[in-house]
């Protein structure tokens, strides 16, 4: 059982890590609690459908692409169309209302609803099978795990060290952490905090988006047009269990709240059936020991 | 260089500055003296864009009318980054160093729009030459710098902007006489070295002290402006705004 819990837990938590952290990046940044966060999660998803798994290179000939290489080049698809969609929609619809954090929210709730319809238009509501990128399985511990629940967690592994050379190495990455220390001086420095939130808002969706297909794939292997909430209230739980703006809060967050949710599916009888209220179970016995959070600043007063 | 014409601000409901002329020549080195809250810091963020730039929480913009004019072109509509890409860099009032950078990456940001890197390695080295306690605190992170580090800290980072004309606002804040000395001779020899300065203080005796020209701000209005020798002559300007 404790084999279970660790190795399902470290799965799940890889992925919730990542989702919860393109929610911090773009809220430490641009400082826009992204409501619609959960449905870059679900765009990603459809978009990992619509190019890997509909048929959608059979219709274009890519005599090119070898066939095992499609999941591959659907999901590099799938995530930079939600980059870049995500992106437009930050410029055309969020940036006009950054200067009201509650226009924020009433903004990125609504473009959350409008994406769930149109989803709900395109596809219909039935569940749309996802299917794994990689098939087969492997042995720990005694335990059968699929590889593709492997391959999500070496992802989720491998982007945590790509990001971290990426905001503490790049250019880009050292504008990000100037201007989330204090934006002001970021921008007397030249640097074009427009732009650069627009880019951090692509890059918190593209995490999003890797994180719904990894998720969907290894783990429920369906896409609905409902998928945005479990993943937004796993963001905002994480994201406030971490500590509002921090890295590593939502790093570690994430990874304890995929152990308690897998100590409770596995650990607890009937379990399973609960597991949708653990993350602000958890959430709220963190903020009781540590009102803001694992690693939160104490929120200071400007000016 | 600089050319201010009746820039006015207004501010949460109130006016923060109030039809300001000011007029700042290549290589000069002028002074703004006032009081707190008589508008000098908000005349700087006028003067470099970030009072204008959208902010998260920011609900009010502040309302502006009047012209900013840097080099003959209208700088009162240009983004905050792209005045700092045309050479007039804002030191600000508190220093604000990125707090959880390291000395030497707060400098490296200074430079953040250039791209000769024998230049900003040069430019690292004179600012190491102006302030050589920044060159030991170089790994050291910024918050745990004194008060007078952080300061040099400041004026150090937009040195490596490469500025045509520093603004500089109130280096003095909260330095110990002996440090305020020093910080200001520093100032002196960056102005000698070419750069134009415009320097915001509340500390007359630091003002009339370094600066060529030098303008009196009172509740957002320029009182009088004049050399130190002209300031001194009138009584009443001497006893009501410089305190002498």
């Amino acid at each position: 059982m404790i084999e279970e819990i660790l190795v399902y837990g470290a799965i799940s938590g890889g992925m919730y890590a990542l989702l919860a952290l393109g929610f911090t990046l773009i809220y430490g940044v641009s400082g826009v609690v992204n409501l619609a966060h959960g449905s870059f999660f679900m765009v990603g998803t459809y978009l990992f459908y619509v190019f890997g798994i509909s048929g959608f290179f059979s219709l274009i000939p890519l005599t090119l692409l070898d066939p095992t290489w499609g999941p591959l080049a659907a999901l590099i698809l799938a995530i930079a169309f939600t980059g870049v969609i995500s992106a437009a929609l930050y410029r055309i619809i969020i940036h006009p209302v950054l200067g009201d954090e509650i226009g924020v929210m009433v903004v990125t709730v609504s473009l959350a609803l409008i994406i769930q319809q149109l989803i709900l238009m395109i596809f219909g509501p039935p569940n749309l099978r996802i299917n794994p990128l990689v098939t087969g399985s492997k042995q720990i511990w005694g335990l059968g795990v699929t590889n593709m629940r492997l391959l999500a967690f070496g992802v989720s592994l491998i982007l945590f060290i790509v990001l971290w050379i990426f905001t503490n190495k790049s250019k880009v990455g050292n504008a990000m952490r100037a201007v989330s220390q204090d934006r002001e001086a970021a921008m007397l420095m030249g640097i074009n905090t427009e732009r650069l939130y627009m880019l951090t808002m692509a890059l918190s969706a593209m995490l999003a988006a890797a994180a719904g297909v990894f998720i969907t794939a290894s783990i429920t292997e369906y896409a609905a047009p409902w998928i945005w909430l479990h993943p937004l209230a796993l963001s905002f739980s994480i994201v406030i269990l971490g500590g509002l703006g921090s890295i590593k809060g939502s790093l570690l967050g994430g990874f304890i709240v995929g152990y308690a949710e897998q100590a409770v599916a596995i650990g607890v009888p009937e379990g399973g059936s609960i597991i949708s209220i653990v993350p602000f179970t958890v959430m709220v016995i963190v903020l009781l020991l540590r009102p803001k959070g694992l690693f939160g600043k104490r929120i200071e007063m400007e000016d | 260089m600089l050319e201010i014409k009746d820039l006015t601000v207004h501010y949460d409901g109130a006016m923060a500055l109030n039809r300001v002329s000011l007029k700042v020549e290549e290589g000069e080195f002028v002074g703004v003296v006032g009081p707190n809250g008589s508008g000098k810091t908000t005349l700087l963020r006028a003067i470099s864009g970030v009072l204008m730039e959208i902010e998260p929480g920011k609900k009010e913009r502040p309302s502006l009318s009047g012209s900013i004019m840097f080099n003959g072109k209208g700088i009162d509509k240009s983004k905050a980054w792209n005045i700092t890409k045309m050479g007039v860099i804002h030191c600000p009032e508190r220093r604000r160093p990125f707090a959880e950078m390291t000395t030497l990456d707060n400098l490296r940001m200074g430079a953040y729009l250039r791209k000769n890197r024998s230049e900003i390695k040069k430019d690292l080295e004179w600012v190491y030459e102006l302030f050589p306690i920044l060159k030991e605190r170089a790994r050291q992170m910024s918050q745990t710098l004194s008060g007078g580090e952080q300061q040099m800290l400041a004026i150090g980072r937009a040195l490596m902007s490469k500025p045509k004309l520093l603004l500089i606002d109130e280096p003095s804040l909260g330095l110990a006489p002996l440090l305020k000395e020093a910080v200001l001779k520093v100032i002196k020899e960056i102005w000698r070295s070419g750069v134009t300065i415009l320097l915001v203080e509340q500390d007359v005796a630091i003002t009339l002290a370094s600066a060529q020209r030098i303008y009196i701000l009172a509740h957002g209005r320029i009182a009088t402006q004049g050399t130190k020798e002209e300031l001194m002559k009138s009584r009443d300007v001497r006893e009501i705004y410089l305190g002498l």
